[in-house]
């Protein structure tokens, strides 16, 4: 699954696994990762998929150093990951991110830039651009208690880019915020991919990473499933021969149905425009039809001079991909 | 910034913000308010006081019979002076035996001292001897400060014993400038080392040690709980920063909130106590770490409970149950210590027919039981008294003691100690045989003792006897009304005269008939009064009132003959031997001073001692002596045999060196030392070899002690201990009085390391951080 490339490697996992132990006299053991490798390239916008309990969690918390790995390796920024040295290049925003109830947003934004080795000074040079980033402009010297959850968010994204990281590991950062603030954190993480930062992404929301990443990967049960650019992995995990062809014509469904040679499945239909109707236009649809057999209908319908307005071709989504991948491994 | 520094000023932020912290703080700032008017002040007055009053009893009855024309003729002229209706009150006093209460007595006394003609050569004929009286008495225009002086000086002459003799100074308490109470019979100078030592720390103990801790360690118990908050933590555990230094940093970060309150509170206090007392004393301010470092003893044990747990409910509970562990142990160890233990320490000891026979503590009289191998209590189980003495007189085989209740720093009322005489038996064939006689199961409650072979009951020693000296096969009482001589044979005379009816005494002969004043009329001598005999002569060396004064005596009386000025606050605690011709003064906490009797100069310090308080000395009989400091040292001085020659002493290497509470020569020059609580070793002449131990056998109880309770005690956690180390922060070396009387000398010094309540402390909240370090370590979060 792992890609192979010598392009510079933000995150580099090897064969990781992690297993909790649980009680004091009956020890439960839970795997919560098993052989996981994955690399993710510097530069890149990396999501990470999986539906509750997938494994997501323990992943960057091994990333992070919270977990001790089992087994195995995970390297950031060419550090032990967990080293002090990787932990100063990480910007991370955690799900559900609470901060102490003495802080404002200011000074908030001051601890944890205290935290990530900054002196008030850079703290001072970056912080208005951030809250400008944020849109919390105006509301900086408010107090935290006070903020609603997508401007704790928000805030939360400020602090993880505050000290410039190389790697930002964001789990759920649109969590709980608008379509609005979604859009503005779409634009935030383009503007870092464009200034080449690593993001690591942990989101629940499919469409958002598919309009964001440029390489996702998927776990199921502690397992790295699928790894790859978004059409990869279409490609890889839907089957071609489920796909299905619709076509416009402008011919009535009677004239249609006595073009001699359709094939066998072809459903015609009328097209109705509103109640107003529209004699001689109507939609064929087949199913589970190869490129071979596309053609073939093109040219029957050609041959009894039907005018063929528009052909579409299904293209499977990623949730579709997303639910082939769970699916399986839960079967 | 380095992280943990950023974790840090984040909780001196929380702190700040935090609602609790200002409450508290506007709670100390409200005491402080409070307090700020509370002052003393301190006056020349010779005011009567009931604090005055030694026996006011004694003193009514004295005035009742001066009102039917008996008593002394000085008696006599004070009650001519009080007012109409007292002196009525004193007449029904007479007849009906009315109680009288002591403030219409100090009132009544205190209108006398203001009138001018109280004195008459008639009724105070030996007044004019005195320099300080006669300059009153020949002031035609005395002012009335004056004229209550003298008055005073007067009352005092009149009653002596009831009344303790005026200081002229006295403290008052003022609030806003308001006087209350009665004055206390203290310089301002006394009181400091009580309100430094014993005051302050109480303040500190119950506000900042109790109200605030528990108050602090509920505030504080979230700080660690709320780490652990999902979204919190995970965050913070991002950044680089180990997780020992997050966590050492929150926990550091938890005692800011305490360092703030206890800060403002002793800052506060420090300024209080100097400008409204003038005691500014830098250890208030050195507390402040201390009760910091207390707070960290609880906030360790709540951390860890925190991580485990992360819960802070659970941390307040733990931490209280653990508070409480700690009282329970503490307690439990005390009582043992008290009960458990045995007879506490042996503090004075004297030697009988190669027997010893010690006081203790508690005022009980033991004498060794050989063939048991420990210590029996002779005539009765006596407890909470001072004994005086004992004094042995190896010729006619009487021990006398005396006995009194004892009250620290001279504040006890009733200073008329009991003398008790015990005919001693053939100690050395069966010890144990005299004591058991003494009490039989029938023994009656008011037995007269004189008819007793073994133990007499004789009649009280005169009023205010601080010590007893042996003298010329008696001994001598000292009183701030004079030394008193204890005749034998006026003693036999008063038996032989006692008149018995129904088979009960009707009256006991007078202390006045038995201890006869041997000192001049003209004695001005004040408690505290130290003495000793000089070596192969009559004479005493004396020391009171800041000087020291030999006392020759001329076969009826004993007379001043030289005497020298110390340079020593009237008040201070001196104990003085004599070596030869040379008499060592020893002031409380300071170097002896090595005074030439023959020619009264001082000639030189005991260096090899320095600044230590004697309690106890010994003479043998070849004339060396034996000093013990409070701290449980002994030091050995022998005489010099040419005159030229200056004292040298030695520390002998004694078995029990440093834990020595009393010591004692016999007649052959060896030296018994009792040590370590209970134990007796006797030294040959040279203090080379131990001739002779006593060591009682180990009770049960004491088994207990020793191997269950008190290791459990020793491994167990002691906040309370620091109290010790604020005490000695508190206690000013220059201001320091341990004693105000000699008798407080006696008082067990706890020797204790301040600093030890601080490492072994130290250790357990080592111990607690590390095991949470690990802990977190180890933990998947």
């Amino acid at each position: 699954m792992a890609t192979t490339s010598a392009e510079p490697l933000a995150i580099d996992v090897q064969q990781l696994s992690k297993t909790y132990r649980e009680g004091l006299i009956v020890r439960r053991i839970h795997p919560a990762l098993k052989n996981v490798s994955l690399e993710v390239k510097a530069g890149e916008v990396f999501g990470l998929l999986g539906p509750n309990g997938a494994g997501k969690t323990t992943l960057i918390k091994v990333l992070l150093g919270i977990l001790h790995p089992t087994n195995g390796i995970a390297q950031v920024l060419r550090q032990p990951a967990g080293s002090k040295a990787a932990r100063r290049k990480i910007g991370y925003l955690p799900e559900n991110l609470v901060f102490p109830r003495h802080h404002t947003g200011r000074s908030a934004l001051y601890f944890y830039g205290r935290l990530s080795e900054m002196t008030d000074a850079q703290i001072a040079a970056r912080e208005q651009e951030l809250f400008d980033l944020v849109s919390l402009q105006g509301r900086q010297n408010e107090a935290v208690r006070r903020y609603s959850k997508g401007m704790r968010q928000r805030l939360g994204l400020a602090q993880a880019m505050l000290h410039d990281p190389d790697l930002l590991i964001l789990d759920e950062p649109t969590d709980g915020l608008d379509p609005m603030g979604r859009s503005q954190i779409r634009d935030v993480l383009d503007k870092l991919k464009q200034r080449g930062k690593t993001v690591f992404l942990n989101s629940h929301i499919l469409q958002e990473v598919e309009l964001i990443c440029d390489r996702v990967a998927i776990m199921a049960l502690g397992q790295l499933r699928g790894i790859g650019t978004i059409d990869e992995l279409i490609r890889s995990h839907t089957d071609d021969q489920s796909s299905s062809v619709k076509l416009e014509v402008l011919a009535s469904p009677d004239r249609i149905n006595q073009v001699p040679g359709l094939p066998q499945g072809v459903l015609v239909e009328e097209i109705d425009f509103g109640g107003l109707g529209h004699e001689g236009l109507s939609r064929i649809a087949l199913e589970s039809i190869d490129q071979s057999g596309v053609d073939l209908l093109v040219d029957i319908l050609r041959q009894a001079n039907i005018s063929i307005l528009r052909i579409e071709r299904a293209r499977p989504s990623l949730e579709q991909v997303f639910m082939n991948i769970v699916g399986a491994a839960k079967s | 910034m380095k992280p943990y520094i950023a974790v840090l000023y984040d909780s001196l932020i929380e702190s700040v913000r935090s609602r609790v912290l200002w409450i508290l703080m506007a709670g100390w700032l409200l005491i402080l308010v409070a307090l700020f008017p509370l002052s003393l002040s301190e006056e020349e007055t010779y005011r009567v006081s009931s604090s005055d009053l030694n026996n006011a009893r004694a003193m009514l009855d004295q005035l009742a019979q001066a009102s039917a024309g008996r008593g002394t003729r000085a008696q006599r002229a004070v009650y001519e002076k009080l007012d109409e209706e007292f002196q009525e009150t004193l007449k029904d006093r007479l007849r009906t035996q009315k109680r009288i209460p002591v403030g219409q007595l100090v009132s009544s006394l205190n209108e006398a001292l203001n009138q001018e003609d109280l004195y008459s050569k008639e009724a105070w004929p030996t007044a004019e001897r005195r320099e300080e009286l006669k300059a009153l008495i020949d002031d035609p225009s005395k002012t009335t400060d004056e004229l209550q002086k003298l008055n005073r000086r007067l009352v005092d002459l009149a009653f002596p014993g009831s009344i303790r003799s005026a200081t002229g100074q006295a403290t008052w308490v003022t609030y806003a400038g308001m006087k209350f109470m009665d004055p206390l019979p203290f310089t301002l100078r006394q009181i400091r080392p009580f309100i430094e030592a014993g005051l302050y720390p109480f303040i500190m103990w119950l506000g900042l040690g109790q109200i605030a801790m528990m108050v602090a360690i509920v505030v504080t118990a979230p700080m660690i709980p709320d780490m652990f908050q999902t979204g919190s933590l995970h965050l913070l555990l991002s950044k680089p920063l180990s997780r020992s230094l997050l966590f050492l940093s929150k926990y550091l970060g938890g005692c800011i909130f305490v360092a703030m309150n206890v800060g403002f509170f002793l800052v506060g206090l420090y300024f209080y106590s100097g400008m409204q007392l003038g005691i500014w004393n830098r250890g208030i301010l050195w507390c402040i770490p201390v009760f910091i470092f207390s707070f960290m003893i609880f906030y360790s044990v709540s951390a860890l409970v925190g991580l485990i747990w992360k819960n802070p409910i659970i941390c307040v509970v733990l931490t209280a149950l653990f508070w409480g562990i700690c009282f329970t142990v503490g307690v439990v160890r005390g009582f043992a210590n008290e009960f458990l233990k045995g007879p506490p320490t042996i503090q004075a000891m004297v030697v009988a027919q190669d027997t010893p026979i010690t006081a203790n503590q508690q005022g009980r009289l033991l004498f060794w039981d050989q063939p048991a191998n420990s210590w029996k209590v002779g005539f009765g189980e006596v407890n909470g008294q001072r004994l005086l003495g004992p004094i042995i007189n190896s010729k006619d085989g009487l021990l006398y003691m005396g006995r009194t209740q004892f009250v620290p720093f001279g504040l006890g009322g009733n200073d008329s100690p009991r003398l008790q005489i015990v005919r001693l038996p053939e100690l050395s064939s069966n010890p144990t045989q005299a004591i058991q006689d003494e009490n039989p199961p029938s023994k009656k409650k008011d037995r007269k003792l004189w008819d007793d072979s073994r133990l007499d009951t004789a009649p009280e020693l005169p009023p205010g006897t601080s010590d007893i000296l042996p003298w010329k096969d008696s001994f001598l009482s000292l009183t701030p009304d004079g030394i008193f001589w204890f005749d034998r044979d006026a003693v036999s005379k008063a038996e032989q005269q006692k008149v018995s009816v129904l088979g009960f005494d009707l009256k006991l002969p007078q202390a006045t008939e038995v201890h006869k004043k041997i000192t001049q009329p003209d004695w001005d001598f004040r408690r505290p009064i130290a003495a000793n005999t000089i070596p192969g002569t009559d004479s005493i060396a004396l020391v009171s009132k800041g000087k020291l004064v030999r006392f020759d005596f001329d076969g009826k009386k004993l007379n001043a003959q030289s005497s020298i000025e110390l340079d020593l606050p009237p008040e201070t605690v001196a104990t003085v031997v004599v070596v030869g011709e040379h008499a060592i003064v020893c002031p409380d906490s300071k170097t002896p001073t090595v005074v030439n009797l023959q020619e009264m100069i001082i000639t030189g310090n005991l260096d090899a001692i320095g600044n230590k308080t004697i309690k106890r000395t010994a003479n043998a009989t070849d004339g060396r002596v034996a000093i013990l400091d409070t701290e449980g040292k002994l030091w050995v001085i022998a005489n010099p045999e040419k005159q030229s020659e200056s004292l040298n002493p030695i520390a002998p290497n004694l078995v029990g060196q440093g834990n020595i509470s009393t010591m004692a020569f016999d007649q052959e020059g060896r030296l018994w030392v009792a040590h370590h609580v209970k134990q007796v070793d006797v030294w040959d002449k040279d203090l080379q070899r131990s001739e002779k131990s006593f060591r009682p056998v180990r009770t049960t109880a004491e088994w207990l002690f020793d191997y269950l309770i008190n290791p459990f005690y020793l491994v167990n956690p002691k906040p309370s201990a620091l109290q010790n180390t604020i005490q000695y922060l508190l206690r000013n070396p220059e201001n320091k009085i341990s004693a105000v009387d000699r008798a407080d000398l006696d008082i067990p010094q706890v020797v204790s390391d301040p600093w030890q309540p601080i490492w072994s402390n130290g250790i357990f909240i080592a111990v607690m951080l590390s095991a949470s370090c690990w802990l977190l370590y180890r933990q998947d979060l």
